[in-house]
C-alpha cells in the first residue's frame, strides 16, 4: 500500500518511513506542499499542518476537491480549531504530535477500513480467542458474543488494529473520544476496567506504566 | 455618578432657596404683624379723637366708624367712658375692667398679643385713652383683632413659598439630570470601550472626544489596549512557535525508539527502550500541559452565565462510573437550583474535572466526594470536599505552584500541573480558589465565582 507523506521535518520523516515500512507500507516521502500537490497518486495521505511552502491545510482541501483519496492530518498544533477545521474540509482523521510508530499504523487501518474497505489489510486480530465484525459492530470472545458498549467497542477495536503496541492517553483519547483535551484521562481508565471485566482472561488490555495501555492476545 | 452629579445640584438649589427665601419670609411674616398694629392703632386714635370731642354728633359718628369698622376688618372696635359705662349709643363692651382698658384710662396706650376678652380668641388688644384738649382722660377706645384670620394669610404666604421652592427643585433636578447625562457621556462612551476590551476584543478603541481630561483618558486606555493587544499577540505567537519546536523533535523521538523496539529481541533492552518511551510521553505531558497553561494566560475570556447545577450534574455523570470503580460517592448538596455563574465556555467543567480527578484519587474506599454549591455575599461558591488524608496548611499554598507534586499518589505520576490550570481558568474568569482544610479530615478545594 503506497502512503504520500508530506512532512518537512527530516528526522520525523525518516523515521516514520523506517517504521511504517517495517509495517508493509511503502512511503514516498516529499517535504513540500507543492510536491505533495504534484505527486503520483497514492492510497493514502499523511499531511503535516506546518509545512514551508504553503498551509497544510490547503494541501488538504485542494487533495480532497481531486478525488476521495483517504487523508490523515498530522500536525504539532495542538489546537481544537485546527482538528475541526482539517477535519470539515475533508481530512479524514486527525493525530496529534507526539506520536508512536504504532499509533500511527492503527490510525491508518482504521481510516483505511472506513474509506477503502476493499483495500484494508486483513483483520488482525482474528485470533482463537477474540474476533471482530467491524460491520456489525459486534465483538466475540471464544465464540460467544460479548456485549459491549459504544465507547467500549471503540476503545478495544482501536487497540486491536496494533495487538501488541503500547498506546499512550493522549492518543486513546484522541482516536477514541475525538478530543486532545489536556486533563485527567480517568474516563480512560474505567472502560479500560470494564473491558478488562467482560474479556476475561482471553484478552489483556495491560497498562503500561507512565504511558497508556496495550492489548495483549494471549 | 449621574445621581450624585444631581444630588449636589439639587443641595446648592436647595441651600439658595434657603438663605434667600426664609429671610424674605420672615420679614414678610413681621410685616403682617407689623401692619396689623399699625392700621389698628390709627383706627383707635381716630376714634379716641371722636370720643374726646365729647358731643353727641361726634358720638354718633364714632359709633358709625365702629359698625363700620366691624364690617371692614374681622376685628372688634369698642369705646368706654371714663366712669367705665357705655358711650352712647354704643354697647357697653364686654370685660370692661380688662388690663388694656385699665391702662388706656390711665392715660397709657396698650398693645398685647393676648386672649381678647371681646373676641374670645387670641388676638392682638390695642387700647387708647380719649384725651380732652387739657389732658383729662374721657374715655378709652379698645380694637380686638383676631389672630386667626392672620395666621391664614401667614400660612398662604409660607404655603406659597413652599410650593415655588418645590417646583423650583423640580426644574433643577430636571435640568440637574440632562446636565450630568451629557457630563458622563465620555465617561459611558469609555465604559462601552472597556467592557468590549474585557469580554476579550481587543480591538476596542475609545473614541478621543468630550473634554480633555476623558479625552486624555481615552487616548491612555487606547494604548494601553494597544500594548495588551501587542503582548497577547506575541504570546500566541510563542505558543504556536513552542507548540511546534518541542513537539517535533519529541515525536521524531518517540518514532526512533519504537523502531528500536520493533527491532530488537532482547527482552531486557526492550525494557530499557519502554523505559525511554515512558519519558518521552511524561516529557510530551509536560509540554501539554505548559502549552495548555500559555495558552490559558493568552486567551482574553468571556464568562458567560453558566447554571451551575447542569455543570455539576454533568461532570458527576462522567466521573460516576470511575467513582463507583473505587467505591466512592458523589454527593451534590445544592442550596440553590438557580444559581448561575459567570464563566468562560469550558473552564468550569475543566475545573471541577481536575478537582474531582484529584479528590477520587485520595478518597479512601467508601468514601464519598460532597460538592457544595451555594451563594455567598453575592458570589457563587462551590466546594469540593474529599474525605482523603488533606494537606498541611504549608502544602495548600503551595499547591497551585507549577510542578509542586502532592505527596500521594497523583502526586508522583502527575505533571505537578493540575491545580496551577484549575487557578489560571478560574482568575480568568475574575473568580478565586483556595484550600482549605474540609470538617470531615480531608481537602476542601472553595471556588467562588461572579455571579451571573
Amino acid at each position: 500500500m503506497r502512503v504520500l507523506l508530506v512532512e518537512d521535518d527530516e528526522p520525523v520523516a525518516e523515521s516514520l518511513t523506517r517504521g511504517l515500512g517495517r509495517y508493509g507500507f511503502e512511503v514516498e516521502w516529499v517535504r513540500t506542499g507543492a510536491e505533495a500537490l504534484r505527486a503520483g497518486p497514492s492510497d493514502l495521505v499523511l499531511v503535516d499542518l506546518g509545512l514551508p511552502d504553503m498551509d497544510g491545510l490547503d494541501v488538504c482541501r485542494e487533495l480532497r476537491a481531486r478525488g476521495d483519496v483517504p487523508i490523515i492530518v498530522i500536525s504539532a498544533r495542538a489546537d481544537e480549531t485546527d482538528r475541526v477545521v482539517g477535519l470539515e474540509i475533508g481530512a479524514d482523521d486527525y493525530v496529534s504530535k507526539p506520536f508512536g510508530v504504532r499509533e500511527v499504523v492503527a490510525r491508518i487501518r482504521a481510516v483505511m477500513r472506513r474509506a477503502r474497505p476493499a483495500l484494508a489489510q486483513p483483520e488482525p486480530t482474528q485470533s482463537s480467542k477474540l474476533s471482530i465484525d467491524r460491520r456489525a459492530r459486534r465483538v466475540y470472545v471464544a465464540g460467544a458474543e460479548m456485549a459491549l458498549t459504544p465507547k467500549e467497542y471503540d476503545l478495544l477495536t482501536f487497540l486491536a488494529e496494533a495487538p501488541g503496541a503500547v498506546f499512550t492517553r493522549e492518543q486513546i483519547m484522541e482516536a477514541v473520544w475525538d478530543t486532545n483535551w489536556f486533563g485527567p484521562t480517568k474516563t480512560l481508565d474505567v472502560h479500560v476496567g470494564a473491558l478488562r471485566r467482560k474479556l476475561g482472561d482471553s484478552v489483556a488490555v495491560e497498562t503500561v506504566r507512565g504511558v497508556g495501555f496495550r492489548l495483549t492476545l494471549s | 455618578m449621574i445621581r450624585q452629579l444631581v444630588a449636589s445640584y439639587v443641595l446648592l438649589v436647595v441651600a439658595a432657596l434657603l438663605g434667600l427665601t426664609v429671610p424674605v419670609t420672615i420679614t414678610l411674616t413681621n410685616r403682617v404683624y407689623a401692619d396689623v398694629e399699625t392700621l389698628a392703632r390709627r383706627e383707635a386714635q381716630t376714634a379716641a379723637l371722636l370720643l374726646a370731642a365729647d358731643d353727641a354728633p361726634s358720638r354718633q359718628n364714632l359709633a358709625r366708624l365702629s359698625a363700620a369698622y366691624q364690617i371692614q376688618t374681622p376685628a372688634k372696635m369698642d369705646a368706654l367712658s371714663a366712669g367705665r359705662a357705655a358711650i352712647n349709643p354704643m354697647p357697653l363692651p364686654a370685660a370692661v375692667d380688662d388690663e388694656a382698658f385699665t391702662a388706656a384710662l390711665a392715660g397709657q396706650e396698650y398693645l398685647r398679643w393676648e386672649q381678647a376678652p371681646a373676641l374670645g380668641a387670641d388676638g392682638m388688644v390695642i387700647a387708647v385713652p380719649a384725651t380732652a384738649a387739657d389732658g383729662t382722660v374721657l374715655g378709652a377706645v379698645r380694637i380686638s383683632y383676631p389672630l386667626a384670620p392672620i395666621r391664614e394669610r401667614l400660612w398662604q404666604i409660607w404655603g406659597l413659598g413652599a410650593v415655588l421652592a418645590g417646583v423650583v427643585l423640580i426644574v433643577a433636578a430636571v435640568v440637574g439630570a440632562l446636565l450630568a447625562r451629557r457630563l458622563t457621556r465620555p465617561l459611558r462612551q469609555l465604559n462601552d470601550m472597556a467592557s468590549r476590551l474585557r469580554d476579550g476584543d481587543l480591538t476596542a478603541r475609545a473614541e478621543e472626544t468630550g473634554p480633555p481630561e476623558t479625552r486624555t483618558l481615552a487616548s491612555t486606555l487606547n494604548t494601553a489596549t494597544e500594548t495588551i493587544d501587542t503582548l497577547i499577540g506575541s504570546q500566541r505567537a510563542f505558543i504556536g512557535d513552542a507548540s511546534h519546536q518541542l513537539r517535533t523533535p519529541l515525536t521524531a523521538l518517540r518514532l526512533s525508539l519504537d523502531n528500536i523496539a520493533d527491532g530488537v529481541d532482547d527482552p531486557y533492552l526492550r525494557e530499557d527502550v519502554e523505559h525511554a518511551t515512558a519519558e518521552v510521553v511524561r516529557m510530551s505531558r509536560l509540554v501539554n500541559g505548559l502549552l495548555a497553561l500559555a495558552r490559558m494566560e493568552a486567551t482574553v475570556s468571556s464568562p458567560e452565565p453558566v447554571r451551575i447545577v447542569d455543570v455539576v450534574a454533568d461532570r458527576f455523570d462522567a466521573w460516576r462510573a470511575a467513582a463507583e470503580g473505587s467505591g466512592v460517592r458523589l454527593d451534590h448538596d445544592i442550596a440553590d437550583q438557580k444559581l448561575c455563574a459567570l464563566a468562560s465556555p469550558g473552564h468550569l467543567e475543566q475545573v471541577l474535572d481536575n478537582v474531582l480527578c484529584n479528590a477520587l484519587e485520595v478518597s479512601p474506599d467508601r468514601g464519598t466526594v460532597t460538592v457544595r454549591t451555594h451563594r455567598d455575599a453575592a458570589k457563587a461558591v462551590i466546594e469540593v470536599i474529599d474525605q482523603g488524608p488533606g494537606l498541611p496548611a504549608a502544602d495548600r499554598h503551595r499547591a497551585f505552584d507549577r510542578f509542586w507534586r502532592g505527596p500521594g499518589l497523583t502526586g508522583r505520576s502527575g505533571s505537578g500541573l493540575g491545580l496551577a490550570i484549575v487557578k489560571q481558568l478560574v482568575s480568568d474568569d475574575g473568580g478565586t480558589v483556595t484550600l482549605d482544610a474540609a470538617d470531615t479530615g480531608g481537602l476542601c478545594v472553595r471556588i467562588v465565582l461572579r455571579l451571573a
